[in-house]
């Protein structure tokens, strides 16, 4: 255990990696789901609307906006997403004791650089607050890619909080040491 | 040379329970395997894809669409897109699994769009949801079939509905219109489909459904006549018009009734000719056969205008045939001369000679050979007077010169004629009117005149036309004096009565009989404000009042004038104490009809009404009498009296033929109005029959 | 993170500075002064950065002119059979509290007008402050850039809020809701925040207390 940032080390190595690196494959797996199944269902007066969480963010295109629609698939979806695959490649040699893979460092030092961009969790908290606006109106069902981003954003954090950056440098620095 | 900082120390983790690193793998498994059965589901329960083609997109949006049976989204269309050659339009419709076996081969599919039709509105709804495509099939798994040729129309009969299908012929002035309703008895027990020229092109035959529940109610002896639109007749009963009802005005109608018994089933398919009213509806059952007539030809010698083709032959009033066709003859040797005959052949039905035995032309034949024996004749007669037209009459004749019907070879038999009896309209209504021209109208009109100028100088009085109004106030007056419940606020308004007969009575003033009177009102006013409480004195007045009631009949006016005045007077000496709260309300409505009494016996009224007012008042004084506790009864006993009186006067008018025919033109309205009820309950249940009546 | 203190040592706090070293800002990694780069991530070291106050102004100044049309022109253009409604930011929120809804009136409200003011105000009374001596203690200073940079992105729930509603929300002829411009500079405005507060060197913090430590007679 660090006794600077009290995070858990990775060591020994192989089964706290292998949590970080389970997480991660979890949480891809269900972004790239999750983006893809119907997210939110509201139905009015027999009307139907069914959305994904693409639609959700290319709802700005008009103009300027389609700016703004990038940025905000960016901030949910790809952002996340990168950060992760980036993860996996910096943790997955490291943690099978093998040298660490091609610009490990700079693919770590990205992932440091986006983890303030990564908005996962605010879009969760966001479509919450929509929920509540709309539930008055309309009926609204929930997809399947709805409790999948749930899960996700629970992962994401927890395999925030799960990493010590610390040991991880360390690691990347001194790979045949510890 | 890169100085490193002092080693971290690092303690051990104290080993967690479960954190064995296969057990967290199962995290990212569940992940993929949750993704993964997501994604099949979705996939499998995926119904299969039908392509159904229209003549035009109406509006299908591919992704938005549905698919709709019996109201309820059984698919969406995927892909709308044009077929080979840009013929048809081609929508690709993924079925929903559930219902995706029942699609068969005898599905039809058709597009709900607004539509206006003589029947009304249809698919109102789908200008807000969009156009939608309405399938229907069967409840039977039938054979599965990938493309599917859509309709224009929804289809009358629905694949999977019962009903007794049966078409129908309409002949040259049939007006069949499409989806018109068929109707029995005021309730709609079918409908008729879609009309189609026959291929001969000599009529219009059309389909048409009666619902499964009234099957029953058609057989082999029913005819079915054409209610649209309306009729209208003049006859003895005065004009009549009649519709059924404001659906079958607009949009036509079919109705039916079997008028004899012993009809067989109808299988589906039979064909009914549809007749333009009931009557001939109901005569085309005893027409056993067109076939087969019996035809004669008749000679006439008069040259008479007016005999049409078509019209009837009678024997005995009864119409036994039609005239069939209409020719000059010229013959020499036959005649004698070179006139030119009228030949007229006519067509008489067998069947309608009613002769037991067979109903051939030649039975017939013999009959009237029997007949024309016994003196049987035709001759031409006047069939409507207004319009001259004529008809063929056979009639026995007495002292007939002997003639026979003869069937010679090859020619028609000829009947012989007598004398026709053709009314000259034209001279009859010649002479109604010269009679008119001399009646003498101008005397007539001279002398209403001078009675409708006396009685319009008379009535123009304006004492006559103050006076109901005044009479009336009075009344008003009094009825509201009685029905206020603030028994304290009674003197104040009897001072505001009296008050107002007082300037009635000034208006009197003129006239002798008035004075006196106003000098009876003016005692009877101070009498009334100043009645004792006590009802010692009151036995006296009504045996007064009696008394003037039973000489009424036999006084004259001046000394009916007297006894009331020394009637009053007594009232007057009755009242010494100035108690208010008590008799003079109804006293002074006594008074008051008194007043208004005497004033129609001043224009001459009955003294029979004069009878019946001093009888009331009479009964009046009686029950004031009999208890002065019971006022109110008293009170509303006067009332009554009032209204009656009121009554009566309006029931002079009753019995008018004015009213009565009135009440019969609010009869028929009130049926106009049922229909429109009706049709707004329909609309009402079902806003889509706003447009369509579906 | 950035720790500066070693473990085990206490009292007088040694910085790195002094101790003639200087930490790579992304791997936490100790360098001697004179290097350049990290030898562990290859960021650029540099002690302090005195053109990180420039970047700061710049940034929030873009940020808070982006500020100004995000709650001006409307957020949301809400149609509802053939009637047209638009509502800012502010306008929004004000709608929901009359509506009854006041919980999410109060989260819009604090999402997108508190926090954002917040930030501007905290930011430049950081920038301001580093020059300046006295007033806050520097550890709560170091609190606010805190913070500051961990709520910053918390003002984007207002965007993705709309995001939802426009792609939830389209009923044709019933009601559809579509982003009005406002959005867009209201992500620029805590975008260009975001990477304001950013670009805030908080090592700077440490030198005016330094400062004020060395001057006693200043402070």
């Amino acid at each position: 255990m660090c006794t600077r940032c009290h995070k858990v080390l990775i060591a020994p190595r192989r089964k706290a990696g292998m949590q970080i690196i389970a997480v991660s494959v979890a949480v891809v797996v269900l972004i790239i789901a999750a983006s893809v199944f119907p997210f939110l269902q509201i139905s009015a007066a027999g009307r139907v609307n069914s959305v994904s969480i693409m639609d959700a963010a290319l709802s700005f295109t008009q103009g300027p906006m389609l700016v703004l629609a990038l940025l905000t698939a960016g901030f949910i979806i790809f952002v996340p997403l990168l950060r992760m695959l980036l993860t996996l490649y910096v943790l997955v040699p490291v943690v099978l004791d093998r040298a660490p893979a091609r610009h490990a460092i700079r693919a770590f030092r990205l992932s440091e650089a986006l983890r303030p961009w990564s908005m996962a969790e605010i879009f969760a908290l966001g479509c919450a607050v929509a929920l509540v606006k709309v539930a008055d109106l309309a009926t609204v069902g929930f997809g399947p890619a709805f409790w999948m981003f749930g899960v996700l954003v629970v992962l994401v954090i927890a395999q925030d909080s799960f990493m010590c950056k610390w040991s991880v440098w360390n690691s990347l620095e001194q790979p045949r040491q510890l | 040379m890169a100085e490193t900082p002092p080693p971290v120390a690092i303690k051990p983790v104290r080993k967690r329970g479960l954190s064995g690193a296969s057990f967290i793998w199962l995290i990212p498994l569940l992940a993929l395997g949750v993704a993964l059965w997501v994604a099949w589901q979705s996939y499998t329960s995926r119904g299969p894809v039908i392509v159904v083609t229209f003549q035009d997109g109406a509006g299908i949006a591919a992704g938005e669409t549905k698919l709709k049976y019996r109201d309820i989204n059984v698919g969406t269309v995927e892909k709308v897109g044009f077929g080979a050659g840009l013929e048809r339009v081609e929508a690709h419709i993924r079925l929903k699994k559930d219902v995706a076996p029942y699609v068969d081969a005898s599905s039809v599919f058709w597009i709900v769009q607004p539509e206006v039709t003589a029947q009304g509105i249809s698919g109102l709804s789908t200008v807000l949801s969009g156009v939608y495509i309405e399938g229907s099939w069967d409840s039977e798994i039938g054979q599965w079939a990938n493309t599917f040729r859509g309709s224009d129309v929804a289809p009358l009969i629905k694949p999977g509905a019962s009903g007794l299908q049966i078409a129908f012929r309409t002949t040259t002035n049939g007006t069949l219109t499409d989806n018109a309703p068929i109707t029995f008895r005021g309730i709609q027990v079918g409908q008729v489909g879609r009309a189609q020229i026959a291929r001969s092109g000599a009529f219009a035959i059309v389909e048409a459904l009666i619902y499964e529940e009234h099957r029953h109610l058609v057989n082999s002896s029913t005819r079915f006549w054409d209610t649209s639109g309306f009729s209208f007749s003049v006859g003895p009963t005065g004009a009549e018009i009649d519709f059924s009802s404001l659906a079958t005005l607009v949009g036509g109608g079919i109705t039916f009734d079997t008028f004899v018994s012993g009809g067989e089933a109808v299988l589906d398919g039979e064909v009914f000719d549809v007749f333009e009213d009931k009557e001939s509806a109901r005569t085309s059952l005893f027409t056993v056969s067109e076939v087969d007539p019996l035809q004669i030809s008749v000679i006439f010698d008069e040259n008479v205008s007016g005999l049409a083709v078509g019209a009837p032959v009678e024997l005995s009033g009864f119409r036994i045939g039609t005239v069939d066709s209409l020719s000059g003859i010229v013959d020499f040797n036959q005649f004698g001369d070179s006139r030119v005959r009228l030949n007229v052949i006519l067509s008489v039905q067998p069947a309608r000679l009613g002769m037991s035995g067979d109903n051939t032309a030649d039975a017939a034949l013999r009959l009237l050979q029997d007949r024309v024996a016994n003196g049987l004749r035709a001759r031409l007669a006047s069939a409507s007077l207004l319009t001259g037209g004529l008809k063929v009459e056979m009639v026995e004749v007495e002292d007939a010169p002997p003639a026979r019907l003869v069937a010679a070879g090859q020619d028609l038999p000829v009947m012989p004629t007598t004398q026709s009896i053709t009314s000259d309209a034209a001279a009859t209504v010649e002479g109604v009117f010269t009679r008119i021209n001399n009646l003498p109208i101008e005397e007539l009109l001279n002398s209403a005149i001078n009675v409708m100028n006396s009685a319009e100088g008379l009535m123009s009085n304006s004492d006559l036309q103050e006076v109901p109004g005044d009479v009336s106030t009075l009344l008003s007056d009094i009825s509201g004096l009685v029905t206020s419940d603030d028994v304290k606020n009674i003197p104040v308004a009897l001072n505001a009565t009296l008050t107002r007969v007082e300037g009635l009575v000034a208006e009197l003033e003129q006239q002798r009989i008035a004075e006196s009177l106003g000098k009876t009102l003016v005692a009877a006013a101070e009498a009334a404000g100043a009645v004792t409480s006590s009802v010692e004195g009151v036995p006296e007045l009504v045996a007064e009042i009696q008394t003037v009631a039973a000489n009424a009949a036999t006084l004259e006016f001046d000394v009916l004038i007297a006894e009331l005045v020394s009637l009053t007077s007594s009232a007057e000496d009755l009242v010494s104490s100035p108690e208010t709260a008590q008799l003079p309300v109804a006293l002074a409505g006594a008074l008051d009809q008194l007043n208004a009494t005497l004033k129609e016996l001043r224009e001459g009224g009955a003294v029979v009404n004069v009878n019946q007012t001093l009888a009331s008042a009479r009964t009046a004084a009686d029950s004031i009498a009999v208890s002065a506790r019971d006022l109110p009864t008293v009170i509303a006993r006067l009332n009554t009296l009032f209204a009656q009186a009121g009554q009566t006067i309006e029931g002079f008018n009753k019995g008018d033929e004015l009213s009565r025919s009135a009440q019969g033109a609010l009869r028929d309205i009130q049926q106009a109005a049922k229909a429109l009820e009706k049709l707004a309950r329909t609309i009402e249940r079902n806003p889509n029959s706003l447009l369509l009546g579906r | 993170m950035v720790c500066m203190e070693l473990s085990g040592t206490a009292s007088t706090t040694v910085t790195a500075r002094e101790a003639g070293l200087v930490a790579c800002t992304r791997c936490t990694r100790a360098w001697p002064l004179g290097q350049q780069t990290c030898g562990r991530c290859g960021a650029a070291l540099v002690s302090r950065d005195r053109g990180s106050l420039q970047r700061v102004w710049a940034l929030w100044l873009v940020g808070l002119m982006c500020y100004v049309p995000a709650n001006t022109y409307p957020m949301l253009r809400t149609q509802q059979l053939f009637q047209v409604d638009e509502s800012t930011i502010i306008g929004g929120a004000v709608d929901l509290a009359h509506y009854g809804a006041y919980g999410i009136a109060a989260i819009i409200l604090i999402a997108s007008v508190v926090i954002p003011l917040g930030k501007f105000w905290a930011i430049a009374f950081l920038a301001v402050s580093v020059r300046k001596t006295g007033g806050f203690a520097s550890h709560h200073r170091l609190l606010m850039y805190e913070v500051v940079e961990y709520i910053g992105r918390w003002s984007m729930i207002d965007i993705f809020v709309v995001a939802i509603l426009s792609a939830l929300v389209q009923l044709q002829g019933l009601a559809s809701i579509t982003p009005g411009p406002a959005a867009f500079f209201f992500a620029l405005s805590v975008i260009f925040t975001m990477l304001s507060a950013q670009a805030f060197d908080p090592r700077m913090i440490w030198d005016v207390q330094a400062a004020d430590d060395e001057a006693p007679d200043n402070g």
